[in-house]
């Protein structure tokens, strides 16, 4: 399964090395948790005895993260935090988890995840290694969510592009239901500092793989080593360069497989942990409506995916017509399913299979690896869509 | 010399003294009621913070035997002296320490010019990260003026069991999102809550605080009545804002020094006090009862001044200068007399 990112510590993607190294001398090609991926002081392994990037500061005897806001903290690393204090409450090690598991270096398993052997290749050299990049950048083009942000920056007519020029998120459909009498807006959408984190750690990905350059930075000395060079920026605790050179613009020539999209269980955001106060009833509103918005957007997906497969399009047009005959499986509200569709294509982009659009006509840029897109959806949704496709 | 020894690591701690601040991290469970645990004192664990900021400053040096201070980077902030309450094994006395980084002459005149009606004047510490106390509370409120306040009040406190508590997390009923009470502070008799705010520019910009405070007051008196109930106790809560920044900002629009005339901000500012009754304190002021309890080697404290000046009930505000206080229509700057003062002084031992 592939997720959607959004914590800044993955985007530094020397840390993910050094993780998957301290993963890799401790269990090998073995299950691990994600307790197992935090520094843990009762172990005699740790990120820390591979990380590169620790410094001595000057009021701490020993070297430290740089990155943690309290150095003396006993999380010990921003990436995963620690068993012992974990004031991310699991989001940072899961999001690292997510990242290894969306580049392909990891596959998930029932309680944790194995490293693949795409993950040794990629840290069997130093981080410095151009081998090392080489394999980031296949990791790079795996994932769902990368390719989308490389598709929307391909769009620009320009040489440069901006952050602001990227949105990367779940569509927000301004969705709304009744509720005893009171309307109530369904929260299927990433809310703006969600969007705003993804679109971060992506850009530094962009930049660390060599498809942009921050603004500044007139040429790379050596494309082999972009990674390297483009490290004094990455090491910094705030990336708040916001315009980039494009230096990498042919992914789309051709048609690329994407290994790593968006899979079902990610179609949307974890609904469970809204949790403002007086947010109860959107809360339980959009929960319950949840498996219809992941279908919705498993549909969108999962149809744009065959069509590519044989080199189609996919007509959006009937797909929608189809789909409303489905009310149980696809809709929320009959009247405005058009309008509430029409805002949920976004999710192609997001899950890593671009489309133009010609009238009703949708003209997938990627192929997706089906089956991992398919990993944990119902297997009546997936048979119903089938259906529907041969059809349209 | 730039770097002073203040302490030897002798017994080869892992942290040595004066180099960290410790947090008690009070339980939430169950959920709003990290404020009742602090007055319980139920904690989960305890937090370590440096007690020189690395990024900004960087003047404590540590190394496994020894903790110095490197004086061409220090601007005196004194958080380091502030994590030990009994200033144990220190290597020179806290008077010489003081002489080398603030200069001997500014140091000698702490004792006549504290609370003497005038603001003290903090001095400027060319060519460093950071060039003035001032500059080092005007940015990032939680790991400045947050942590600093937090360990030099629980040094300033004159119970020796004083307890300190940071950002602990409380039901604010006017807000979907819950408050924080950026630094709280038992000292057996008086609970101390405040709200830190880098400096007067950014309190007015949010304008948040006439509502925080009041908001902040009704939770905490809630919680410190159950407690008083429970433990047949009488502790009683002080509230004020700690402000940052520059001090000169602080002081009221008729004073001929005060620096945010414009836009009428020092008229705002002391409107809205006057209207919501909430008293400031200026980090200014907290550090200079600090220099004046190192220098003197008698604790200056927070708990017996504060209920000594508060029993004037035009006192709005503290200032290194002394009061702020607000007689009919006019609010000035007077003085603390001294006996006020040396009344509040403990031995430190």
């Amino acid at each position: 399964m592939s997720f959607l990112i959004n914590r800044n510590p993955s985007g530094r993607i020397i840390c993910l090395h050094a993780l998957l190294r301290y993963l890799y001398q401790r269990f090998r090609e073995k299950p691990f948790t994600l307790n197992d991926m935090k520094f843990d002081d009762k172990s005699r392994h740790s990120i820390l005895q591979t990380c590169t990037l620790l410094v001595k500061l000057p009021s701490i005897s020993n070297p430290v993260c740089p990155y943690l806001e309290n150095p003396l903290s006993a999380a010990k690393c921003y990436l995963t935090q620690s068993i012992q204090e974990d004031t991310q409450k699991s989001k940072s090690v899961s999001d690292a988890f997510n990242t290894l598991e969306g580049l392909g270096f990891i596959n998930r398993t029932d309680k944790g995840g194995v490293i693949t052997k795409e993950g040794i290749a990629f840290i069997l050299n130093d981080y410095t290694s151009s081998s090392t990049l080489n394999e980031l950048k296949k990791g790079l083009l795996k994932y769902g969510p990368f390719v989308g942000l490389l598709y929307e920056i391909s769009r620009s007519k320009y040489p440069t592009t901006k952050r602001s020029n990227v949105s990367l998120g779940y569509p927000v459909t301004d969705e709304k239901v009744m509720n005893g009498g009171q309307v109530v807006i369904l929260s299927s959408g990433s809310q703006q500092d969600t969007i705003t984190r993804t679109r971060s750690v992506m850009f530094i990905w962009a930049i660390t793989g060599g498809f942009l350059l921050p603004e500044g930075t007139t040429k790379l000395k050596d494309k082999k080593k972009c990674h390297v060079e483009m490290l004094p920026y990455i090491k910094k605790k705030k990336w708040t360069i916001n315009n980039f050179k494009v230096i990498q613009n042919d992914i789309f020539k051709n048609k690329i497989l994407v290994e790593r999209p968006l899979s079902y269980n990610a179609m949307t955001k974890s609904t469970k942990a809204l949790r403002e106060r007086n947010q109860e009833d959107v809360r339980s509103l959009t929960l319950k409506f949840e498996p219809i918005i992941k279908n919705r957007r498993f549909a969108i997906i999962y149809s744009l995916a065959k069509k590519s497969e044989k080199n189609g399009n996919l007509n959006y047009r009937k797909l929608i017509q189809e789909l409303i005959k489905y009310p149980e499986l696809f809709v929320v509200d009959k009247k405005a399913f058009d309008k509430v569709m029409d805002r949920e294509l976004k999710i192609a982009n997001v899950a890593g299979i671009p489309f133009e659009r010609k009238g009703d006509l949708l003209i997938p840029m990627t192929n997706l690896n089906i089956i991992h897109l398919k990993l944990g959806a119902p297997n009546p949704l997936i048979k119903t869509l089938d259906q529907i496709l041969e059809k349209i | 010399m730039s770097l002073i020894i203040i302490h030897k690591n002798k017994e080869k701690k892992a942290i040595s003294p004066y180099t960290a601040i410790s947090i008690p991290q009070y339980e939430n469970i169950p959920k709003y009621t990290k404020f009742r645990n602090f007055l319980e004192n139920k904690f989960d664990d305890i937090r370590l913070w440096p007690s020189c900021d690395n990024e900004d400053v960087g003047a404590l040096e540590v190394e496994p035997k020894t903790v110095s201070i490197n004086t061409k980077k220090c601007m005196g902030c004194l958080m380091c002296f502030s994590t030990e309450k009994h200033l144990k094994n220190l290597e020179e006395t806290p008077k010489k320490i003081l002489s080398q980084i603030y200069g001997a002459d500014f140091i000698s005149k702490i004792n006549s010019n504290i609370f003497g009606g005038h603001l003290i004047d903090l001095p400027y510490f060319k060519n460093r990260k950071t060039n003035s106390f001032e500059d080092f509370t005007s940015i990032k409120e939680t790991t400045h003026i947050s942590l600093w306040a937090s360990s030099v009040l629980n040094f300033l406190a004159s119970n020796k069991n004083s307890r300190v508590g940071k950002e602990i997390e409380i039901m604010k009923m006017d807000n979907p999102r819950d408050g924080r009470l950026d630094v709280c502070l038992d000292n057996q008799n008086y609970v101390l809550v405040c709200e830190c705010k880098v400096d007067l520019n950014s309190l007015l910009k949010e304008n948040r605080f006439r509502i925080q405070i009041p908001s902040y007051m009704k939770e905490c008196s809630r919680f410190l009545n159950e407690y008083n109930q429970k433990h047949k106790s009488d502790k009683k809560l002080m509230t004020f804002l700690i402000i940052g920044g520059k001090e000169t900002d602080l002081l009221p629009p008729q004073h001929p020094h005060c620096s945010s005339k414009v836009g009428n901000k020092a008229e705002r500012f002391y409107r809205d006090l006057i209207k919501f009754d909430i008293n400031f304190i200026s980090a200014n002021s907290i550090l200079v009862m600090m220099l004046y309890s190192l220098y003197n080697k008698k604790r200056l404290c927070w708990d017996i001044l504060l209920k000594s000046i508060l029993k004037d009930k035009n006192f709005i505000g503290l200032v290194s200068g002394g009061m702020i206080v607000k007689y009919n229509e006019e609010i000035k700057l007077k003085d603390i007399p001294k006996q006020i003062i040396n009344s509040a002084e403990k031995d430190i031992s």
